[in-house]
């Protein structure tokens, strides 16, 4: 006989909706946690070894997930769990980059590249160019709506909600990272 | 429209299609044909998005996977919130428990005049009616036993508040768990 005030043990499958599955983490199901971790791992790992370095990206995947299970309770079902969980990867990011002597080396360096260089046609432009190295060279703020964008297929208002700024900050932050991956770097493009 | 104009809008048209990783529109086409600067930079964008999309998908490396999984199983069950507060009458309340037990109670407490002026009425308009042929002793008796019930009624009403409450909130969360 099963004790007064214990509640049935629920299985979650894996037709569950994201929502309902953090509904179960917050119930303490250690099922659920693997089911969201299963199907969100090739996306969180994509965009966050995007936005850094390939041993950071690990240590970050690791952390979104902590975070997600220690903040689970604080998790409201009404919202998307996709858009929580890249809130919180983008936060990390974010804290991340802040705290990296090494990628503000990186970006100061890209930065100084001659505007010549900088600005060179398609002749530059050709299978030597490094995307990794250009993406990293971009500010935090340009580099995450367009990863978000490019990479995850979110839209505007989506990442409005993720990054935490109007729809149309988002816009024009995208059509800026666009024209600085070209290495056309107008100063007042880029500040918002 | 002017040239710069022309050039403005295309580029902006050519951003777009960039992001959206589709081939601008025929419209576009036709300036590009006549534009050597926006060629350019259609050319630009391409080598961008081709440069781009063979970056590395990255897959995570499955000792990543097994480390989280592990990471998370043991945060989970250090505190687990159904055993972590559970405290000596068993599990903690569920989520929302707190608003709907205020909210029924508001609701009963709202009522709770209308019910003392009700059996208020009744007390003075039964005893006036029976006051010719019941005695006066009986009549305090019969007083005694209505507001005894009544207190009772009571004491349900509110006694089974929380567990209404408890009942609601755990309909709800199975209704958003299907």
């Amino acid at each position: 006989m099963r004790p007064t005030g214990m509640r049935k043990p629920i299985r979650p499958s894996t037709t569950e909706s994201d929502e309902s599955l953090m509904v179960l983490m917050q119930r303490g199901e250690a099922t659920a946690f693997e089911l969201l971790l299963q199907r969100y791992r090739q996306r969180l790992f994509g965009f966050l070894s995007r936005r850094a370095s390939p041993q950071r990206a690990e240590d970050l995947f690791q952390e979104t997930w902590l975070r997600v299970v220690r903040a689970r309770e604080s998790f409201d079902p009404a919202r998307r769990f996709s858009t929580w969980l890249f809130q919180i990867a983008n936060n990390l990011c974010r804290d991340s980059a802040r705290r990296s002597a090494l990628e503000a080396r990186e970006q100061a360096q890209l930065q100084s590249l001659p505007a010549a260089e900088a600005r060179a046609g398609a002749a530059t432009l050709d299978a030597k160019l490094d995307a990794q190295q250009r993406l990293a060279g971009l500010p935090e703020r340009l580099r995450e709506v367009l990863v978000l964008r490019y990479f995850e297929d979110l839209g505007e208002r989506e990442i409005a909600e993720i990054v935490g700024v109007p729809p149309g900050t988002v816009k024009s932050r995208l059509h800026a990272a666009v024209r600085a991956l070209r290495g056309e770097t107008e100063e007042h493009d880029v500040i918002y | 429209m002017s040239s710069t104009d022309a050039c403005r809008t295309a580029r902006a048209a050519l951003e777009e299609a960039f992001l959206e990783r589709r081939t601008p529109g025929s419209e576009i086409r036709a300036h590009l044909d006549s534009c050597v600067a926006c060629r350019e930079v259609e050319t630009e964008l391409r080598a961008v998005a081709e440069a781009l999309r063979a970056l590395p998908a990255g897959a995570p490396p499955e000792p990543l996977i097994a480390r989280t999984l592990l990471r998370g199983r043991a945060e989970l069950s250090s505190q687990s919130p159904a055993l972590a507060r559970a405290g000596p009458l068993g599990p903690r309340l569920p989520r929302g428990f707190a608003g709907e037990f205020l909210r029924l109670f508001g609701v009963a407490t709202a009522a709770l005049p209308l019910v003392l002026v009700w059996n208020t009425l009744v007390l003075r308009l039964g005893g006036r009616l029976l006051a010719g042929f019941v005695p006066e002793p009986v009549l305090s008796v019969l007083a005694g036993a209505y507001l005894a019930s009544v207190a009772g009624w009571m004491a349900f009403v509110y006694g089974s508040i929380p567990f209404v409450a408890h009942r609601r909130v755990q309909r709800a969360t199975s209704e958003v768990t299907g």
